[in-house]
């Protein structure tokens, strides 16, 4: 007898339970049948497979040589091809009210959870908003913007499906989000882009055709194998100085010092200059970034690669040396020294005045000091150094920021 | 019993401080109001009920953005990053709502919904720093769980960032952690 009036609260809390879940579940399918009952001449409605969504949606943002088909083959690979995709468009301004209704009705544009599913991205941006709800089953996203909305519903959570493939293909939305942890929260908000228009990933295409910032932070992480592998800003400089001579607790509770901007409010206008340095050291990485460059090393005098024009070249006693320039005063230099088998590679992107300039920027009022006369930075095979010595006063510093990678001096050893 | 008497006297003051701003309408601050009561009675504090209600207001030239606990996890996980930066565990981190405003209209729409704030009149949230540079207006709001910053340019730039789960003290203490997350605002 007692057995059973404990098992009787439990049982209530799982019929309560399962009859909240079967609401939830028809609202939801409610929801889909009115949306789906929209198609007309306003609103288009279409199913989709996985292949034909993300070939349409996603495939054409991958800017790394892979294609939408290599996503859809890694998923296939995971046997998951029961996720179907309801897309639902507005192709005039009826179609858009006429969505719109149905989404204010189950309150989607407003709720931080729909149909049990909670929500987990939702920007506001000029106008364009989008929504997305995820759980482990389902993902609704909603983007909108002058008049056009545009839903999707899947049985599947996208972002998982899409991580699981991303991951096998190395780079793409891995080397997206990651380039949000190098930077900044408003990256964050990003994810929601994914899901943009096309003509915004074909604005990214064309960016990376170039060296660029965003090429430089793929070159990263394609180059983990090596030893060393830096990627310096202007940015990670400013932080170090402001670091080393406004302590923490100093600036950021008090105040700080009148003539010194707040680091993290500054926005560099323009490309972002940056540094890229790595290093290999041991057999295997060696080995692994010669082959990878080994291409630069055969391009005659004059030559071009990417924009790139080879300025200078060296081959001596199997030691080899190449320099090119691109735009802007953009800079690749490669050292091989198969003796110590050790491969260098320097990219620049902008010249050590941009740095400079930026960096100011990034720290000081301009009009008061300049700290890149007081800054060196170093980079060997023990990495980056970047120093601030006390004495300002080093007139040899003319030309301000100075960098050290010692390149040169070690091949002509 | 507390909150009640805290939505009460919010209730009160809120228009008094909206109107001393002169920059929103009647309809609004009273559209306003009954959000902030529809959240406390939904348990949010009021700061955070406030926040959430300007998040709803879609204040036109005012960015939004926010984005859920599990959908940071999932990101972190992406990347194989961690919730774990330097030894200091982020896990409490509940959501981060962020706004910032684009032109002057939406500059002087959210200030004019922030006006509390500026004012200090938040009664769950204790001012953690306040820091004029110029025209520059910094200040970091905390209670024991949740972390406002605020940053005004005096003119037309002004971002709020609304951190649910992150204390004061965390946000001491992730800040500039070399090669790890770095939280700009």
């Amino acid at each position: 007898m007692k057995r059973i009036i404990y098992l009787l609260p439990v049982l209530c809390l799982f019929s309560v339970f399962t009859y909240a879940q079967q609401t939830i579940n028809s609202n939801l399918e409610n929801f889909i049948k009115e949306i789906k009952a929209l198609e007309s001449e306003h609103v288009s409605c279409e199913i989709q497979g996985f292949d034909s969504f993300i070939n349409e949606n996603i495939g054409y943002g991958l800017d790394n040589g892979n294609s939408g088909s290599d996503i859809i083959r890694l998923v296939d690979n995971l046997n998951n091809l029961e996720w179907l995709f309801l897309v639902v468009q507005s192709d005039d301004r009826e179609g858009y009210n006429m969505i719109y209704d149905v989404l204010d009705k189950y309150d989607v544009m407003e709720a931080e959870e729909v149909f049990g599913i909670p929500l987990a991205v939702n920007t506001r941006e000029n106008g364009h908003q989008s929504t997305i709800y995820l759980d482990e089953n389902n993902s609704l996203i909603v983007i909108e913007s002058d008049f056009e909305i545009r839903l999707i519903y899947t049985n599947c959570n996208i972002v998982n499906v899409l991580t699981h493939a991303m991951r096998m293909l190395a780079m793409g939305l891995d080397d997206y989000l990651g380039e949000f942890v190098n930077n900044s929260y408003e990256t964050l908000t990003h994810v929601g882009e994914i899901w943009e228009t096309e003509n915004e990933s074909t604005e990214e295409k064309q960016q990376g055709s170039d060296y660029d910032f965003f090429n430089m932070i793929r070159l990263k992480r394609k180059l983990q194998y090596a030893d060393v592998v830096e990627l310096i800003t202007p940015e990670d400089v400013a932080e170090q100085y402001m670091i080393k001579n406004f302590p923490k607790e100093k600036w950021l509770l008090k105040g700080y010092p009148e003539n010194v901007k707040e680091i993290y409010k500054q926005k560099y206008p323009g490309g972002t200059p940056a540094i890229l340095y790595a290093v290999a050291n041991g057999r295997t990485a060696y080995k692994r970034m010669t082959e990878e460059f080994d291409f630069l090393f055969n391009l005659a005098l004059n030559g071009e690669y990417n924009g790139f024009k080879v300025v200078q070249q060296s081959k001596r006693n199997g030691r080899r040396y190449v320099q090119l320039y691109g735009k802007e005063s953009s800079m690749v230099t490669v050292v091989d020294l198969p003796e110590k088998n050790c491969c260098k590679l320097l990219v620049n992107i902008g010249s050590g005045e941009e740095f400079a300039k930026a960096l100011n920027i990034f720290t000081i009022n301009e009009e008061t000091d300049n700290i890149c006369r007081k800054c060196i930075i170093t980079i060997d095979e023990k990495g980056m150094d970047i120093r601030m010595p006390d004495n300002t006063a080093d007139e040899t510093q003319s030309n301000g920021l100075r960098f050290n990678f010692r390149l040169k001096e070690m091949f002509l050893k | 019993m507390k909150r009640n008497i805290l939505i009460l006297i919010m209730m009160l003051m809120l228009p008094l401080g909206m109107m001393k701003a002169q920059g929103l309408t009647y309809d609004e601050c009273k559209e306003h109001i009954a959000r902030i009561e529809e959240y406390g009675a939904k348990g949010y504090g009021i700061s955070e009920s406030h926040i959430r209600s300007i998040a709803r207001a879609k204040i036109k030239e005012v960015d939004y953005a926010y984005i859920s606990t599990n959908m940071f996890r999932q990101m972190f996980s992406m990347i194989d990053g961690s919730v774990e930066i330097n030894g200091n565990f982020i896990g409490s981190l509940k959501s981060i709502r962020r706004f910032a405003s684009t032109g002057k209209n939406g500059y002087e729409k959210l200030k004019a919904y922030m006006f509390p704030f500026f004012d200090e009149q938040i009664f769950d949230m204790e001012i953690m720093m306040l820091n004029r540079n110029g025209e520059m207006l910094s200040m970091v709001y905390s209670d024991d769980k949740n972390l406002l910053v605020i940053n005004d340019d005096g003119n037309t730039e002004l971002i709020v960032v609304y951190i649910a789960g992150m204390s004061y003290d965390m946000f001491l203490k992730i800040q500039n952690v070399s090669g790890g997350i770095r939280l700009n605002f």
